[in-house]
């Protein structure tokens, strides 16, 4: 777990942790959600990959959140906490609807290959669910940190944090991550593959 | 790629960094944070309610149970109680019937015609007396005493 992140998410928690010491747990709750009800709805769209699961999957998380909440003893920090019930509950949504989970392998190698005879002649939009479906086929333990990197204005603190893991972990996989994508992209003969990236953008 | 975009958390190796920095734009051009619907809201709070509903449906089962359990241990106590008394009015009153057929001898030499009434003065002694004593420990003196 990063540290430096923990730490400062514990100081800047310290309202709630104080609600909840008092017993307004509401109040708490409320402050829950304005800071992280999007940060959990983006990981469990960074997990399940398609958001209206992941909205039914972040309702459960923060239902969880809310009936554990007089339980919670500040061992473990407040986000870690809720990051933790999260990727939970995810992993059980992942369980109860296996094949819904995610994009199936025939539909990303259908996409794939629509990339491939597309070539460079395709509107922006196009290119964007191009590299989108280039993304979503990376193994999980690349996909995740990427999006969640890209969810989260690039704070690889936030992702280590969100997703329990270190922050060297995360950096290696996001590195491991852009250097396959680069790698599939040279392969699939765009032709300049930087020009193509920059069609994108 | 020798050095650090400043978007990317680590350039591949290898990789020229203009290339590096199209990759990162153009992945920060197609992973755009979702965004929650409208009803999320709404949906999460009406979920919290039944939750709560949840909740004191169980707490009403299980007190339910609870009631029932204490019922069900009351009546099987009563019973037993019951039959426990039966046993020792049945037990005391053949016993009774043994020492007074024992006891008739000498309380005919003694009290002659007196025996009836002396015995029935002793009964209802002896039966007032098993009165206070059940009586006593749940009576307001008992309480002042304590």
């Amino acid at each position: 777990m990063p540290q430096t992140a923990a730490a400062s998410d514990g100081q800047r928690d310290q309202d709630i942790l104080d609600l909840l010491r008092a017993g307004q747990q509401a109040d708490a709750f409320e402050l829950i959600m304005e800071r992280y009800e999007q940060k959990v709805f983006r990981l469990c769209c960074s997990i399940l990959r398609q958001s209206d699961q992941a909205e039914d999957a972040a309702q459960e998380s923060l239902v969880r959140v809310w009936r554990a909440l007089p339980k919670y003893d500040a061992r473990a920090s407040l986000s870690t906490w809720i990051y933790a019930i999260t990727r939970n509950r995810c992993l059980t949504a992942i369980e109860r609807r296996r094949d819904l989970a995610s994009m199936s392998d025939d539909a990303v190698a259908q996409e794939v290959d629509g990339l491939a005879a597309s070539g460079e002649a395709a509107p922006d939009e196009s290119l964007q669910q191009q590299l989108s479906a280039l993304v979503a086929d990376l193994p999980e333990r690349y996909r995740q940190p990427l999006t969640l990197f890209y969810y989260q204005d690039r704070s690889i603190a936030e992702v280590a944090q969100m997703l329990g893991q270190p922050e060297g972990t995360v950096k290696t996989n996001l590195h491991r991550a852009r250097a396959m994508l680069l790698q599939r992209l040279g392969a699939l003969g765009l032709g300049d593959t930087q020009s193509w990236l920059e069609a994108v953008a | 790629m020798n050095e650090r975009t400043p978007q990317s958390p680590d350039g591949a190796a290898g990789v020229s960094p203009a290339l590096d920095q199209a990759l990162d734009q153009a992945l920060a051009r197609s992973l755009r944070p979702p965004t929650l619907s409208a009803a999320f809201r709404r949906g999460l709070e009406a979920a919290i309610a039944r939750s709560g509903e949840g909740d004191h449906a169980r707490l009403r089962a299980q007190l339910e149970r609870e009631h029932r359990q204490a019922i069900s241990d009351l009546r099987s106590g009563y019973i037993r109680v019951s039959r426990g008394t039966l046993i020792t009015l049945v037990a005391a009153a053949f016993v009774s019937g043994i020492a007074l057929v024992a006891a008739m001898p000498w309380l005919t030499e003694h009290f002659g015609p007196d025996v009836p009434r002396v015995l029935a003065g002793v009964g209802v002694a002896v039966a007032v007396g098993f009165g206070v004593v059940a009586w006593w420990p749940r009576s307001p003196f008992a309480r002042l005493l304590d």
